[in-house]
């Protein structure tokens, strides 16, 4: 497997994106090489780092969502 | 323990007549659908709109029946969202760029009762530090990596929205997670 492929694997491991097949043989090749397991360790540590970056909608616009969901309905029914 | 509710039940019940289901719907996914645009557009207030258009289109076509219910919801949700970000940007004939007044500061005036000041200067500093990072990344592969790790969309389904293979789109995550360890070692930009 070439370099860009291993880690197009890891990438794809880490969001769970890997059939049970494939996810098996990548663990296998994971626990077998420490290259391997540093390379996956830099993946989860930036995915990591993204996590801390969630934004939240300010209340009222959840509140002109579900009010034009109610005027909405009235027009339906 | 709380059980959570599965899309598909709450969209079924709220088509129904449950308005509820609707609420719990957006609170269960607004803030990946609120980051992913936010991450598009870079602007606080137009995030905003973009946020209430995105769920009102989604209300609009529950209720006409045209739901395809076979697809995960959050990354149909992220794709009406990417659409409108993109039609707004047509609209305003130009492009996202990084702007550092975004009227972010009216905001985050909410959540300063949340914790003490300093906790939140700290967590805001670390969140627009990252921010920032993301968007010194090439367009392409900001895209990939905002669209798959706060849009929850599969590399398949990014690599049909924007017509690439699947090895480009995982070569663009590739890269941007690269960059941005690059960007962080060079410009020794501290996280902790």
């Amino acid at each position: 497997m070439d370099q860009n492929s291993t880690l197009n694997t890891l990438i794809q491991l880490s969001y769970s994106e890997l059939s049970d097949s494939e996810r098996v043989k990548a663990i296998s090749e994971i626990q077998n090489s420490e290259d391997l397991q540093d390379q996956l360790g830099q993946i989860l540590e930036m995915k990591a780092l993204l996590d801390q970056e969630m934004h939240t909608p300010n209340p009222t616009s959840i509140q002109i969502i579900l009010e034009e969901s109610q005027k909405n309905e009235l027009e339906t029914y | 323990m709380k059980e959570q509710i599965s899309d598909k039940a709450l969209i079924k019940q709220y088509i129904q007549g449950n308005e509820a289901c609707l609420e719990m719907l957006i609170n269960k996914h607004k803030n990946k659908v609120f980051t992913t645009i936010y991450l598009i557009v870079n602007d606080r207030y137009i995030a905003e709109d973009l946020f209430q258009e995105t769920f009102i289109k989604v209300i609009k076509t529950f209720k006409s029946g045209k739901y395809n219910e076979e697809g995960k919801f959050l990354p149909w949700v992220v794709r009406i969202a990417r659409n409108l970000a993109i039609d707004h940007f047509r609209k305003s004939k130009r492009m996202p760029t990084i702007t550092s007044q975004d009227g972010e500061d009216i905001f985050r005036t909410f959540e300063v009762a949340e914790d003490n000041r300093e906790q939140s200067y700290i967590r805001n500093q670390k969140e627009s530090t990252i921010r920032n990072i993301i968007n010194m990344l090439p367009e392409e592969q900001k895209q990939v990596l905002v669209l798959r790790h706060y849009g929850d969309m599969s590399f398949k389904e990014i690599a049909e929205l924007t017509n690439v293979s699947i090895n480009t789109a995982l070569g663009r995550m590739r890269y941007a997670l690269n960059n941005m360890r690059k960007i962080i070692t060079e410009k020794s930009i501290s996280l902790q």
